[in-house]
């Protein structure tokens, strides 16, 4: 908790130290933690459900009749939970922080409430994420091992997709001319921009994933907002689903 | 006799590896049934089956009467605590927050019970510190706390003694003979150190990769336990021709020591040890151990 309120306080105070402008739009300074608060709760996630198969206790829980899918499930609930208070905690703390700069929303209520409820809703697949992790490896260093490094991966994936997305259709051209002087030309097409239905599948990819969720609220440029919510809840399902059917047949030790 | 836990044909196996190979056995109320047999025998793997861990490859086992293959095993396994292998337990926690967020993991309405508990086991005076800093013997003392929380009927203890030192295995002993005569819990203790287990066992289950080799009660055992006459020589070699002669039953503990089983008459022996040569110190009567029986049940090499 102290580590997602300082850490989203600090990025605020770097932000205003290059651009004391950017109080004005609080409402996007808020949404530009995710990442942070994403790493915070990985690391807690993978902590608390090593623990458990370190220590042993999850056996103290099946051994006096607790049935895998309860266990799967309270485990989920306080992943969850944790991680909505993660964020919520770090909003608190950028928007007090923000506030005693003289910052200002920035934004429309029902906007900031859109962009609130999908960064909580991609909390929570992530969350799911974590916890199939955590549930089905039974080695504290492993879980976390491999929780930290889906994480990046997956927000790597995030960044480098919409990268890839933002990219224009057409550059300007350099031209030189006979002295060697150089010049604007005209348009001609950028190869790096992506189209046709492989652009489809990347927006479509990026907008499932809960990392390309927030790496697009992040730069403020979210695509499809209003379906991100309902992505995160099938994602949650999914592995939700493929996390119990496993777990419930695991041998554990 | 009621049982608490029958096993039918178990069978268990890892790969290619076969842990269990179809365990039948009985654990019957009230007893402190001694689950006997070598590293890697399968009683580890018994008990994470019974636990839930794990899932048997076939065969089925019930408890209180409830099959292992039904949806109701779960309510019977609330009757039952067990500590198997570690103790499991919050090190971070202190004993008395172990055993709160046990009572919440059972769903009790308050933590009433819990100083008895604390007492029970010896733990009341810990106070504040962390289970990081208990002794192996504490923590196996909260362990099996833990597993009291609910109350259980049936307690499965597995290696409870492993690792503890002389005093920490005297008052494991202790606390498992009051829960089984003062609660009336019954008690299934895994070892392979049977010294001990033979001061508490009414029961004994021989196991030997992952069969039951056999099931008896602590006092059929005793009287099938031979009889055996511990002699001390001035040279076993010379003793065992003359044994060998004879054609009596003997094994050689040392070059100066032997057990004879059957009966034998000490004039004969002696008569016949001065021919070979060879003197004869002293001669006990000696039971056979527990060691000695395990042993001669499932056979000595690997």
């Amino acid at each position: 908790m102290v580590l997602a309120v300082g850490l989203s306080a600090a990025i605020l105070l770097s932000s205003y130290s290059i651009r004391p402008i950017c109080v004005e739009n609080m409402g996007s300074q808020l949404m530009a933690n995710g990442s942070g608060v994403i790493l915070v709760s990985a690391i807690l996630t993978a902590l608390y459900l090593g623990t458990d198969y370190s220590n042993g206790t999850i056996r103290n829980r099946l051994a006096v009749g607790r049935t895998r899918v309860e266990i799967y499930f309270a485990n989920l609930i306080t992943t969850a939970l944790s991680g909505v208070i993660l964020l919520a905690a770090a909003w608190i703390s950028t928007g007090a922080v923000g506030l005693y700069l003289g910052g200002k929303p920035g934004m429309p209520t029902g906007e900031l409430a859109l962009d609130a409820a999908v960064s909580i809703c991609a909390m929570i697949a992530f969350c799911a994420i974590f916890t199939v992790i955590g549930m089905l490896l039974s080695s504290k260093s492993a879980i976390v091992t491999i929780t930290l490094v889906s994480t990046f991966v997956l927000m790597t994936v995030g960044s480098l997709i919409l990268s890839r997305l933002s990219q224009p259709e057409f550059r300007s051209s350099i031209v030189f001319d006979e002295n060697g002087n150089t010049m604007i030309g005209g348009e001609v097409p950028n190869p790096l921009y992506v189209s046709g239905i492989q652009r489809d599948i990347l927006t479509a990819v990026n907008d499932v994933l809960p990392s390309g969720q927030l790496v697009q609220m992040e730069m403020g440029e979210p695509h499809n907002e209003e379906l991100m919510p309902l992505y995160s809840l099938g994602v949650l399902a999914v592995s939700t689903a493929v996390g119990t059917l496993v777990f419930r047949r695991k041998d554990l030790k | 006799m009621e049982n608490v836990l029958t096993t039918n044909g178990l069978v268990k196996k890892y790969r290619k590896f076969t842990a269990l190979d179809g365990l039948t056995m009985n654990v019957p109320k009230g007893a402190i049934y001694g689950f006997v047999g070598r590293n890697g025998a399968g009683k580890t793997t018994l008990i994470r089956l019974i636990c839930g861990l794990q899932f048997a490859t076939s065969g089925s086992f019930t408890l209180y009467g409830m099959d292992s293959g039904s949806g109701d095993i779960s309510k019977a396994r609330r009757r039952m605590g067990a500590v198997v292998e570690t103790p499991s337990i919050y090190l971070d926690m202190t004993a008395e927050d172990n055993l709160k967020e046990q009572y919440r993991v059972l769903g009790l309405p308050s933590f009433k019970g819990i100083d008895d508990l604390l007492k029970l086991v010896g733990l009341e005076n810990t106070g504040k510190k962390k289970a990081r800093n208990f002794s192996l013997g504490m923590r196996q003392r909260l362990g099996i706390a833990i597993a009291l929380c609910g109350d259980p009927d049936f307690l499965l203890l597995d290696e409870p003694i492993n690792g503890l030192d002389p005093q920490g295995i005297i008052e494991i002993r202790e606390l498992i003979l009051k829960l089984n005569r003062e609660r009336s819990i019954t008690v299934l203790i895994s070892s392979h150190i049977l010294e001990e287990l033979s001061k508490l066992a009414t029961h004994y289950g021989f196991i030997d990769k992952g069969r039951i080799v056999k099931e008896i009660s602590a006092e059929q055992l005793e009287k099938e336990c031979r009889k055996c006459a511990r002699v001390s020589v001035s040279d076993t070699k010379k003793l065992a021709i003359v044994l060998d002669a004879e054609g009596m039953e003997y094994a050689v503990i040392d070059e100066r020591a032997a057990d004879i089983y059957g009966a034998i008459s000490i004039t004969r022996l002696t008569e016949l040890l001065k021919n070979a040569g060879c003197e004869l110190f002293s001669v006990n009567e000696h039971d056979e151990s527990l060691e000695a029986y395990f042993i001669n049940l499932v056979g000595g090499g690997e």
